[in-house]
């Protein structure tokens, strides 16, 4: 589409590179055969003209797929107002910020918290006049706590409808040192606290049948794993993937799925400004840890990510990244990945038509083209 | 649709691409993108602070200069200690030749672990069999060749951690030293994440993702003792770079088994153990297409699986999956990717995420970008790149 004498983007730049390299990937590197198969279960976009009907006959009967959705999920909580969100460790930091947009967007706010001095503190900064808050002591591990949260929710406000998986540990340990103890408590904060918040209040949400979200605050080491910390990027990886995993499975239902990537924000895990929470100010930072610039805070305001949270959730966005500054580094990591695939192969026909059901998850393509739509600021969920 | 509507039309979608590289950034922050090294693109405008940031020795003189680029230098970015000195190329392979070296697979007795202690005995090693059930060792140890170096069964379960240290123990006292570890054991739970039971998650996180820490809380301190190099390797899947099938308690495990081993390699590249994560697409193993299951928690004629076909079995030779796997210990590479037809979904999945990227509403503040650059890239994924540029001969053909 470009004339000739336009000027050479760089392929970063090129927006035509996505197309060139997912046709790249369908035909050039799979051989005729692959791309026939391909083709004949509706896989390749770009490829079916270059080959004629594929040899049929020899190949074992298989079930016609099921029909996939041809758009992405619909937002199923696009309206927040009078529903009920609950944020686990929303007594600061992200999770403050994330509870205060759900508050100023016209939820109803159950904070989960650990420590009531931090609560005591976080409490005046929602507005009076906002729908109610309802604070519920909770450690996310505990799966009897959780149906117990249930519970406490069910009675006071009737329903549940956005559950925000908010509570994290940023143990500043790598993989080849940490101790055990350390180790089980990040897997189970960061990552199986998400599926126990599933397996509880998933069943709830699915009887009361209103549009409802599942929310994880993962981070962008979720996406790249940048910091020399492993405990912390591996844990946040898996969290990530458990979204995806659970789009796969719930987008048929009233239930959306979320996956909140944010960079750098001002909370005491990252700069330690004590703007909410004056009591960690004076504490020391691990070692490891960058040091505490002089001056303002660097990062993201902890209520604007909250508001980005929200403008993800009546979008159903798969992925709520907030700072782009991150996604060269991302797609570094996903072409290094691509680049491992092997090259000039031929791939035995038999083995990608067994494959069929797992060679491309309809997901991602339609996120690609819910992501293409226009849409409102952040800014205007909470206006 | 005139010219101009049309690159106004996909100005939505170029916008997002371009924040990648700095441009939508304004001037300022393109200019400091590039000084930090972080832009591919927007080097032009940031050429006086890119070589001032070259030949300054601390952090804050690279980035000064670009911070007097902006307009309005409301506040300087704080300084900061120079990140250390990264190397310049991909680690390399601290396990170049397998003669010799001992290798423990654990949950090799059958499928993709005994393709990979077949190949592992085939190229010289020594292989310690982990495994459970006593009739699949019975009915392996015969494949491997009478002529082979030694062969070691061990029972073991991987998510017992004491388990590990025995056979740290065990193999020092039996043939002295470990060289390579590989975690092939893994639970094909093919359930829901949404509908799964509390004992059948613990179980897929136990054994896909914690039994990787464990063996390296209990492997590594030895192979860095030795000193002759050493290696991890995860079997992770397909399924662990794109979670198509409907089965979130494999997918999401596999996913995390992906990135602990990429959180591994970022920790231990300055080491002499390398790392890498086996993905690979379908392998005829009983998992996939026999009947011998011996996890108790597969259903019976799953949902959502493709039926077993008749005749010939469609995967990859676990043997061949096996040899490819060493292939990659031997060069080293991260990733080691087997089944090149899943390629146009993972890069699906990957342009969904960058998709995702914000459109930038209001310039993103200098001293956020500067605060955040230790962790805004990480080498090892261009070092990985160029890696793979390499002629990469085979250890079959040596």
């Amino acid at each position: 589409m470009f004339k000739k004498d336009a000027p050479q983007l760089p392929a970063t730049l090129d927006r035509f590179a996505l197309e060139r390299r997912r046709f790249l990937s369908e035909g050039a590197l799979y051989g005729a055969g692959a791309v026939s198969i391909l083709a004949e279960l509706g896989l390749s976009r770009y490829a079916v003209a270059q080959n004629g009907p594929p040899a049929g006959g020899a190949r074992p009967a298989m079930p016609p797929l099921p029909p996939e959705p041809s758009v992405s999920q619909p937002a199923p909580l696009h309206d927040l107002r009078g529903k009920v969100a609950y944020v686990t460790a929303s007594s600061d930091g992200i999770g403050l910020g994330i509870a205060r947009a759900a508050s100023n967007a016209g939820m109803k706010v159950c904070i989960g918290y650990r420590n009531e001095e931090r609560l005591k503190a976080a409490l005046p900064l929602f507005k009076p006049d906002n729908a109610g808050v309802f604070p519920i002591k909770h450690d996310v591990t505990d799966r009897n706590g959780w149906a117990q949260v249930l519970e406490q929710i069910k009675n006071k406000y009737g329903r549940l409808h956005l559950v925000v998986n908010n509570a994290g540990s940023k143990l500043r340990a790598k993989v080849s040192n940490a101790k055990a103890d350390e180790w089980d408590n990040a897997v189970a904060v960061n990552y199986t606290a998400t599926y126990n918040s599933v397996a509880v209040c998933l069943p709830h949400m699915l009887e009361h049948g209103e549009g409802s979200h599942i929310v994880v605050t993962s981070s962008m080491s979720g996406l790249l794993p940048g910091g020399n910390l492993g405990v912390y990027t591996a844990t946040k990886i898996a969290a990530v993937g458990l979204i995806e995993a659970l789009r796969v499975e719930l987008e048929g239902t009233t239930v959306g799925t979320s996956a909140f990537c944010p960079g750098g924000v001002n909370t005491d895990n990252y700069i330690g400004t004590g703007e909410e929470n004056p009591y960690r100010a004076g504490q020391q930072r691990p070692p490891g840890a960058p040091p505490r610039p002089a001056g303002p805070p660097p990062g993201m305001d902890p209520l604007e990510a909250g508001e980005r949270v929200m403008n993800g959730v009546i979008n159903n966005d798969l992925f709520i990244v907030t700072h782009p500054e991150y996604m060269p580094g991302t797609q570094q990591r996903f072409d290094a990945m691509l680049a491992s695939e092997p090259v000039g192969e031929t791939i035995p026909e038999l083995r990608t038509k067994f494959e069929t059901r797992v060679l491309h998850a309809g997901i991602y393509a339609r996120e690609i083209e819910h992501r293409k739509k226009k849409r409102k600021s952040f800014r205007s969920v909470t206006v | 649709m005139s010219k101009k509507e049309e690159i106004r039309a996909a100005s939505e979608l170029d916008r997002r691409q371009f924040l990648g590289t700095g441009m939508a950034f304004g001037l300022g922050t393109g200019g400091l993108l590039a000084s930090l090294g972080l832009s591919g693109c927007a080097t032009k405008p940031a050429t006086a602070s890119g070589s001032a940031g070259a030949s300054g020795s601390a952090g804050a003189s690279a980035a000064a200069p670009a911070a007097s680029t902006a307009a309005a230098a409301t506040a300087a970015p704080p300084a900061r200690p120079a990140p250390p000195p990264e190397p310049t190329v991909a680690q390399p392979p601290p396990l170049k030749d397998l003669k010799g070296k001992v290798a423990y697979v654990s949950a090799s007795s059958d499928g993709i672990g005994l393709g990979i202690a077949r190949a592992c005995s085939n190229a010289g090693m020594i292989v310690v069999v982990g495994y459970r059930n006593e009739e699949r060792l019975k009915a392996a140890l015969p494949l491997f060749k009478p002529g082979n170096p030694g062969v070691m069964p061990f029972k073991h379960d991987v998510t017992d951690r004491a388990g590990w240290n025995q056979l740290v123990e065990q193999v020092k006292s039996k043939y002295g030293k470990l060289h390579l570890v590989v975690n092939n054991a893994g639970v094909k739970t093919l359930r829901q994440a949404s509908q799964a039971k509390y004992d059948e998650w613990d179980n897929a996180v136990a054994v896909n993702f914690t039994a990787i820490y464990n063996s390296v809380a209990a492997c590594l301190p030895h192979m860095l003792e030795h000193g002759e190099g050493g290696h991890f390797v995860t079997t992770a899947s397909m399924g662990g770079l794109l979670p198509g099938v409907n089965a979130g308690v494999y997918t999401s495990t596999k996913i995390a088994a992906v990135g602990i081993m990429e959180a591994l390699r970022v920790e231990l590249e300055s080491t002499n153990i390398g790392t890498s994560v086996f993905c690979p697409g379908i392998v005829s193993t009983d998992n996939y297409i026999g009947s011998g299951e011996e996890n108790p928690y597969h259903p019976k004629g799953p949902a959502g699986m493709p039926p077993r076909p008749q005749g010939p079995s469609p995967g990859m030779d676990p043997l061949e999956a096996g040899e490819r796997v060493l292939n990659g210990v031997i060069h080293n590479d991260l990733f080691i990717l087997s089944h090149p037809e899943f390629k146009a979904g993972m890069q699906e999945r990957f342009d969904a995420i960058m998709l995702s990227t914000p459109t930038v509403e209001e310039p993103i503040p200098e001293p956020r970008i500067a605060y955040e650059r230790v962790v805004t890239r990480c080498g090892i994924y261009p070092r990985e790149i160029e890696h793979r540029k390499l002629p990469r001969p085979s250890y079959l053909k040596s």
